[in-house]
């Protein structure tokens, strides 16, 4: 057990650079876990943010502020380009009317001129969505306004009719809705896939690194140890090593999620980043075993590892939003099949919980696993010869 | 003496294949990864395009039938994609989210069936029905107070819509807003060289290195060491940052919505301000080089994350909430630079953001020289 007790005494030494790294990633998930938005509700009109600048100041101006209010969510904010397209491009609000001098008067004679200005990114779904609502509204109100003259009446006319809106069941696929119940618990779980290997590689690779060093290696060689067990107890180590971590973050997703209750669904989530835990495992051994000859190279490789699995296999961004042929790349990579589990098991991003389907990802994951440390173990031996 | 240590800095690095390879290769590799996964998400996530919906039918003149198959036959911008097909079909398909919504054609009163959760595309869906529904009522409504009004409000609805809408242009800047991570990928390209800054301070303290305890015996002032050695390795890693922007634009195609010149402008403070972070934080305490490589880490990664390397919208939520961590985050800065250039063209907030650059950049450097100016070993 000299090997296993070496790993240890090698952690302890790098413990300072340990605790710093698991603190780094794990506070990115945390934070990235606390920005997420809460799950979406059966359903409720989607409202936009929207800026209003009234140059015309006339009570047709004001009706119109008035029904765009009801659907929508009037921001105030002074007329400053910068500002505004800052909160555009950040999202921050979703679109900016202005509606223009003489709109009251040129609504009642029906002219054809432009009333408003809207600044947005044209080809948008905000705004195609908040142009319909418009439409909606001024071409009704010229409809009774061909009726009665009276823009008052027509208003009022006009928000009767469109108070007539149309009903509207969201259906449910599933008896019970995993995501919304345990939903920062699941968003934590998806960037999980981002923390694990990252922890991993940076940390237990360094430490690999350092026990396969030049002094310590021929300090090992020097008894009568073979290398299946040098091998194996570098890995039973490592294996002891994360399960640690992997405990940890564990009760840190218990925390975020607020103590869910543990049902059939929490458990395969915990054992989906079970089999994801040693996956990463597997890969840091293998960087270090092949790739990684000196620790500042570990930092690069976790990086483009880390974050390039991350954003091909929707961790950061969700996978129905990636393209077809960034999807039949991001299938050769663990991650992809890691975040297929947990938004089966989630149900979120309209993916609906089956559980042969989840266990057919877990068996994928595992072979990811095997074949990691299988390939480690050859690139271990080749290293040696 | 300052040519003869920049000359020796300067092989020094240039023969450290690792440090050249990832300070040039990095950005590289990461770029090509992200334009690979954001190909094309502008146009199928944040574009409008057709919303596909599943009708069906509950009378022979279904309106809503009719309506759609009219704006095809018009050849108006489709709003939504519409398959006529059974109940039982529609909800297989709403189940295998092939659609977004069914809509039960009803003369008068059409209903929506959606997915849990819906969203902005069931939202679309709904206003569209209710714009039909709004104009049954005010149908229903002249026919009730005048109906000899009718064939002209009829006449009226069957009009091209006018458009009274005038699109107005606040920036003329690239709207795509995944090219923020490109900004933040060379960010934080920039930002790693500071592990080479940090080499310069290490190989000048005889603790830390061995390089470091052989220059402790050359009667050369630190500061001039020191110093050589952020030239040498600026114009290195400098060069290799142009040759992977150079990589991102011209190869990969990547619009960043400013030219290639504006983009090596923003490098050379980026740069410059990562080298002089890794000096100071090599300079300071007695920590070994693991530890202060994992320093280095948190404030690269950790400065990349507040400024929007993984999650888009981060720089939003900080401005919200504690917009102080916007104006001094180094990533944040540069990142800021470009976005500023791509919307504004070159202006004050552009020059805010390179003098603060700027100033923190020779003030780390300043402390550095000051840190490791007087340090002495005691002799064994």
């Amino acid at each position: 057990m000299q090997i296993f007790k070496a790993f240890f005494k090698i952690a302890a030494k790098l413990k300072g650079s340990i605790i710093m790294y698991v603190a780094i990633f794990t506070t990115i998930g945390v934070l990235i876990t606390g920005s997420a938005s809460d799950a979406a509700p059966a359903f409720s009109q989607s409202r936009l943010k929207v800026v209003v600048f009234d140059e015309d100041n006339s009570p047709e101006s004001r009706a119109l502020i008035d029904f765009i209010s009801k659907n929508n969510d009037i921001i105030e904010m002074e007329n400053d380009p910068e500002k505004l397209w800052d909160s555009l491009y950040y999202c921050e609000i979703d679109y900016v009317l202005t509606i223009k001098e003489n709109y009251g008067k040129k609504l009642a004679e029906g002219s054809s001129d432009s009333y408003f200005t809207y600044s947005v990114d044209p080809k948008s779904y905000n705004c195609e969505y908040f142009n319909l609502q418009l439409e909606q509204y001024v071409s009704t109100m010229q409809l009774y306004i061909t009726d009665s003259t009276d823009i008052e009446a027509a208003h009022a006319k006009t928000i009767a009719a469109v108070e007539n809106d149309t009903s509207v069941t969201a259906q449910s696929f599933t008896d019970d809705s995993n995501g919304s119940k345990n939903f920062k618990f699941i968003i934590f779980m998806r960037y999980l896939a981002y923390i694990l290997p990252a922890i991993m590689i940076t940390v237990l690779s360094r430490i690999i690194i350092e026990l396969r060093s030049e002094n310590i290696r021929n300090r090992t060689f020097c008894s009568p140890i073979t290398p299946i067990k040098y091998n194996g107890q570098i890995f039973a180590a490592s294996m002891v090593f994360c399960i640690v971590i992997w405990v940890f973050t564990i009760m840190l997703s218990f925390i975020l999620g607020g103590s869910p209750e543990i049902t059939d669904i929490i458990l395969l989530a915990i054992l989906n980043s079970f089999i994801f835990m040693l996956i990463s495992a597997g890969l840091a051994v293998l960087i270090s075993m092949c790739f990684a000859s000196n620790s500042t190279a570990i930092d690069m490789i976790a990086n483009i590892v880390c974050l390039g699995m991350a954003f091909l296999c929707g961790v950061f961004v969700d996978q129905s939003l990636l393209g077809e042929s960034v999807l039949s790349v991001s299938r050769f990579l663990p991650a992809y099949w890691y975040v297929c589990a947990v938004d089966n098991i989630g149900e979120v991003s309209g993916t609906v919980f089956n559980a042969s389907i989840v266990w057919k990802y877990f068996g994928i994951e595992s072979l990811y696993a095997v074949a990691f440390f299988a390939l480690s173990m050859v690139a271990a031996r080749f290293k040696k010869s | 003496m300052f040519s003869h240590c920049f000359k020796y800095t300067f092989l020094d690095f240039i023969r450290n294949k690792t440090t050249i390879f990832w300070g040039v290769f990095f950005p590289m590799i990461l770029g090509t990864l992200f334009n690979f996964a954001f190909m094309n998400i502008y146009e199928s996530s944040s574009c409008f395009n057709e919303i596909p919906v599943a009708v069906v039918d509950g009378c022979d003149d279904g309106g809503i039938k009719g309506l759609i198959e009219s704006m095809e036959e018009s050849g108006s911008a489709k709003l939504l994609s519409a398959r006529f097909v059974s109940e039982d079909e529609a909800l297989k398909l709403l189940e295998e989210s092939e659609v977004d919504g069914i809509i039960y054609d009803d003369m008068l009163e059409p209903t929506l069936i959606i997915r849990t959760g819906g969203g902005m595309n069931a939202s679309i869906i709904k206003v569209f029905l209710d714009r039909y529904k709004t104009n049954a009522s005010v149908i229903a409504d002249i026919m009730e107070s005048d109906p000899s009004r009718l064939p002209a409000v009829i006449e009226k609805m069957k009009a091209e819509t006018v458009n009274h809408l005038e699109l107005s242009n606040i920036s003329n800047g690239n709207m795509n807003p995944f090219t923020t991570y490109f900004y933040n990928l060379l960010a934080m390209a920039c930002l790693f060289v500071s592990m080479i800054g940090m080499l310069i301070s290490i190989n000048s303290q005889a603790n830390l290195s061995s390089v470091g305890a052989r220059v402790c015996l050359a009667p050369t002032s630190k500061a001039i060491q020191n110093i050589a050695g952020i030239i040498a390795a600026f114009v290195i890693f400098y060069t290799g940052i142009a040759i992977a922007s150079a990589y991102l634009v011209f190869v990969l195609g990547i619009d960043f919505g400013i030219s290639f010149g504006e983009i090596l402008f923003i490098n050379l403070f980026g740069v410059l301000f990562g080298i002089s972070l890794g000096f100071f934080i090599g300079s300071i305490g007695r920590m070994t080089f693991n530890t202060k490589t994992a320093i280095l880490l948190a404030c690269t990664l950790g400065t990349g994350f507040l400024s929007g390397l993984m999650i888009g919208d981060m720089p939003a939520i900080i401005e919200k909430n504690c917009p102080i961590i916007n104006r001094i985050n180094p990533s944040r800065l540069i990142s800021d630079s470009f976005y500023a250039i791509n919307s504004y063209g070159w202006g004050e907030r552009l020059a805010m953001n390179i003098i603060k650059l700027s100033i923190m950049s020779v003030v780390l450097i300043i402390c550095g020289c000051l840190i490791t100016r007087k340090r002495q070993f005691k002799s064994l």
